[in-house]
C-alpha cells in the first residue's frame, strides 16, 4: 500500500528541510560581489556581533535577506501551485491562473509609468502597486463568480484567465505609451527577480506567509477527499465551498505578496508540484508540504545560479559580460525544464 | 442504534425545485427501513438523482423534511451525518494515482477529520471493507490501473469503511459489462440482508432492480408514479406508458420475476426531452 506513514513522511520531509536549513547557512557565502571572504569569516562576524566587518555587511546585509527571500517565494508559489492543481484538477493550473501575476504586472507597470516614489515601511511604490493589482484582479474575479448562484471552478478558471488577458492587454498599451527607458524597466520587472533587501525587510512578509502556509497544509486531508470527488467529499463532511474560498483566497494572498517582492518569477508554480507529486505521489498531506520545501530550495538555488552564472561564462571566455547578474524567472525554467523532463522520462520508462 | 419500528430515512412531503423549475418535484413522502434495497427507477429527467441527493442531504429540500433515525437532516452536523450516511455519485474520478487502498481509507475521514497518519483500526476497517468487496487484491494498484467494474468495487469500498448505516449509490453499474453489474447489484443485496443497511440505488437497469431490490420508487417527471416492492410497481402496463416504450416480458424456469425487454419506442406525445437531472 502507497499508505502514507510517519517513516516517509517525516523520511522525506525531514531531508527536505535539512536541504532547506543547510541553504541558509552557506547562503552568506554566496554571490557576485567580488570581495573574497570565506563561510567562517561570515558566520564568526556574525556570532561577534561584528556588524562594521565586510564579511558581516555582504554576508548578512545583503546575501542572506536575499536567500530568505527566495525560499518564502518558493515556498510560496510551490505549495500555492500544488493546491491549485488539486483545486482546480488541472495540472497546467499554476499560483499566477486566476489572474494574480497580471494584475500585479499591470500595477507595477502603472507605478513605473507614472514614476511612482513612495514608498511605505520601507516597501518601494512599485512593490505597493503591485500588490494593490493583484488584490483589485483576486476581488474582481471573485466579485464575478460569487454572483454565480452556484460557484464552479470552470467559472472560476474561465473569469481568471479572461482578467489576466485584459490586464497583459492593459499593459501593452501602456507600453506603447511609455519611453524607451520605462519599457525597459518595465519588461525588466515582468522577467521576475529576487532583489537584495535588508534583513528586516526579507521576513517583513512573514506575517502574511506563515499563516497561509498553515492554513493551507492543514486544508490537506479536506483536498484529497475533493480530488476523488466534489459531491463525494460533500458528503464525507467536507465543506467543500468552503474549502475552495479559503484555499483560494489564501493562496492568492500569499501569491500576491510573492509577485510584489520578486515580480512573476514563473515555472516554480506549474512545475514544482509536479516533481514533487513524481517523487511523493498525490496524496496533499505529503505533497503540499514537499512541494513548498523543494519549491524553496529550488527557487534559492536557480536565484544563486541568477548570480554566478554571467561570471562563469565570463570566465570562460576571458572577457567580462554585460551584466553581472540575471533575472531570477530567467534561471527558474531554463534550469528546471531539462530536471522534470528527465524525471518524467525515467517514470515513463 | 434504530429499532424495527423507525424508518432509516423518512422523507415527509418533500419538494424541490431548480432555478428554471421551481417545483420540479411534487411533494414525495416515503419511509425506508434498514435492511431494505431501495431501487430508484424512471426515465431521463424523473427526478432519480435530485431524489437521492435531498436524501443524501446533499441538497435541502424547497419545503418538507428528511428525517434520518427520527432527526431532522438539517439540524444534524455534516461530519455527523458522515458516520450515518454514505454516498456515491454518478461521476467519481477514476484516473487518480491514488491507490486502491488509500481511496478505501480515506473513507474513514468523517472519523478521523485531524489526525495525520491513519491508525491501525481504521486500517483493520478498511481491510475488512476490501475483503467484502473483493478488492484487497489490488490495495496497492494506483486506480487508474484498474477497469472500470474493480474501481467502482473500490468506490464501494471506501463507502463501506465509512460504516453508515444508509448507502446510496447513484447509477453504480452504468459503465459495466454484465458481469459487474450482477456482482454489484449481488453485493448491495447482501450488504442490505447481512449488515442490515438501508440501500438506496439509482438505476436505469429495470430488471436489476426487480431482481435484486425489496422496494421500487417509479419516478416520471418529479411525480411518484409508485412505491412498493418491484412486483406491485414494475407491472408492464405501467411500465410502458412511464418510459413510453413497448414491452415483452419473458420469464425463466428458476427466476421469480419476470424478466421484460424493451421492444420499440412508442411514439412520442411530446417530442420535448429533458435532461438528466
Amino acid at each position: 500500500m502507497t499508505r502514507l506513514s510517519p517513516a516517509r513522511y517525516f523520511g522525506f520531509l525531514g531531508l527536505c528541510t535539512f536541504l532547506l536549513l543547510a541553504v541558509i547557512l552557506i547562503s552568506p557565502g554566496i554571490g557576485t560581489e567580488s570581495h573574497h571572504f570565506g563561510l567562517f569569516d561570515a558566520w564568526r562576524s556574525y556570532f561577534q556581533r561584528d556588524t562594521d566587518a565586510l564579511a558581516y555587511r555582504i554576508g548578512f546585509v545583503l546575501r542572506m535577506p536575499r536567500t530568505l527571500l527566495a525560499l518564502q517565494a518558493g515556498i510560496t508559489l510551490g505549495l500555492c501551485g500544488a493546491v491549485f492543481q488539486t483545486l482546480f484538477r488541472n495540472p497546467l493550473a499554476t499560483p499566477y491562473t486566476l489572474g494574480v501575476a497580471s494584475g500585479g504586472s499591470l500595477g507595477a507597470v502603472v507605478a513605473i509609468k507614472i514614476g511612482l516614489q513612495v514608498s511605505l515601511f520601507g516597501v518601494s511604490g512599485i512593490s505597493l502597486a503591485a500588490f494593490a493589482g493583484a488584490l483589485l484582479v483576486i476581488g474582481l474575479v471573485f466579485l464575478f463568480t460569487r454572483g454565480a448562484r452556484r460557484f464552479t471552478t470552470t467559472e472560476l478558471l474561465l473569469a481568471g484567465v479572461t482578467m489576466g488577458l485584459f490586464c497583459s492587454a492593459m499593459m501593452m498599451f501602456i507600453q506603447y505609451l511609455s519611453t524607451e527607458r520605462q519599457t525597459f524597466a518595465m519588461v525588466r520587472w515582468m522577467m521576475g527577480s529576487v532583489v537584495s533587501i535588508g534583513m528586516k525587510e526579507s521576513i517583513s512578509n512573514l506575517p502574511l506567509f506563515l499563516p497561509s502556509w498553515l492554513v493551507l497544509i492543514l486544508s490537506a486531508k479536506s483536498l484529497n477527499q475533493y480530488a476523488i470527488g466534489e459531491e463525494i467529499a460533500r458528503s464525507r463532511g467536507v465543506h467543500v465551498a468552503r474549502l475552495q474560498v479559503v484555499c483560494i483566497l489564501f493562496a492568492s494572498l500569499a501569491t500576491a505578496a510573492v509577485v510584489a517582492a520578486c515580480g512573476p518569477i514563473g515555472f516554480v508554480g506549474l512545475v514544482v508540484p509536479q516533481l514533487a507529486a513524481l517523487i511523493v505521489g498525490h496524496d496533499c498531506r505529503i505533497l503540499l508540504p514537499a512541494s513548498a520545501l523543494i519549491g524553496g530550495v529550488f527557487l534559492a538555488l536557480c536565484d544563486w545560479i541568477s548570480q554566478l552564472v554571467l561570471g562563469w561564462a565570463g570566465a570562460l571566455i576571458d572577457q567580462p559580460l554585460g551584466s553581472t547578474q540575471l533575472p531570477t524567472g530567467v534561471v527558474t525554467a531554463i534550469v528546471g525544464v531539462p530536471i522534470f523532463l528527465s524525471l518524467l522520462y525515467r517514470r515513463s520508462q | 442504534m434504530t429499532d424495527e419500528t423507525t424508518p432509516v430515512l423518512r422523507a415527509a412531503n418533500v419538494t424541490f425545485g431548480f432555478p428554471n423549475r421551481p417545483d420540479f418535484l411534487k411533494p414525495l413522502s416515503l419511509d425506508m427501513f434498514a435492511g431494505q434495497c431501495w431501487g430508484i427507477i424512471g426515465p431521463n429527467g424523473a427526478g432519480k438523482s435530485t431524489v437521492l441527493r435531498l436524501l443524501a442531504g446533499l441538497w435541502t429540500p424547497t419545503s418538507g423534511q428528511i428525517l434520518l433515525e427520527d432527526r431532522p437532516l438539517g439540524n444534524i452536523p455534516w461530519h455527523q451525518r458522515a458516520k450515518r450516511t454514505a454516498f456515491l455519485p454518478q461521476q467519481l474520478a477514476h484516473d487518480l494515482t491514488t491507490s486502491a487502498g488509500d481511496i478505501v481509507l480515506m473513507g474513514r475521514h468523517p472519523y478521523r477529520r485531524l489526525g495525520l497518519f491513519d491508525n491501525a483500526a481504521d486500517r483493520k476497517i478498511a481491510a475488512q471493507a476490501m475483503k467484502s468487496t473483493q478488492t484487497i487484491a489490488f490495495s496497492d494498484r494506483p486506480l487508474r490501473t484498474l477497469s472500470g467494474g474493480e474501481a467502482q468495487r473500490v468506490h464501494i469500498a471506501a463507502a463501506l469503511a465509512q460504516q453508515p448505516s444508509t448507502f446510496l449509490l447513484d447509477e453504480p453499474t452504468a459503465s459495466l459489462d454484465l458481469h459487474y453489474q450482477l456482482s454489484i447489484f449481488e453485493l448491495l443485496q447482501r450488504l442490505a440482508i447481512e449488515r442490515h443497511l438501508l440501500v438506496v440505488v439509482v438505476t436505469h437497469d429495470i430488471n436489476l432492480a426487480a431482481r435484486f431490490c425489496t422496494h421500487v420508487l417509479l419516478l416520471n417527471d418529479g411525480f411518484e408514479i409508485a412505491a412498493g416492492p418491484p412486483a406491485s410497481v414494475m407491472t408492464p402496463e405501467v411500465l410502458e406508458s412511464v418510459y413510453n416504450v413497448e414491452l415483452a416480458s419473458a420469464r425463466a424456469d428458476h427466476d421469480t420475476h419476470p424478466w421484460l425487454v424493451p421492444l420499440k419506442p412508442k411514439s412520442m406525445p411530446d417530442e420535448a426531452q429533458e435532461d438528466d437531472t
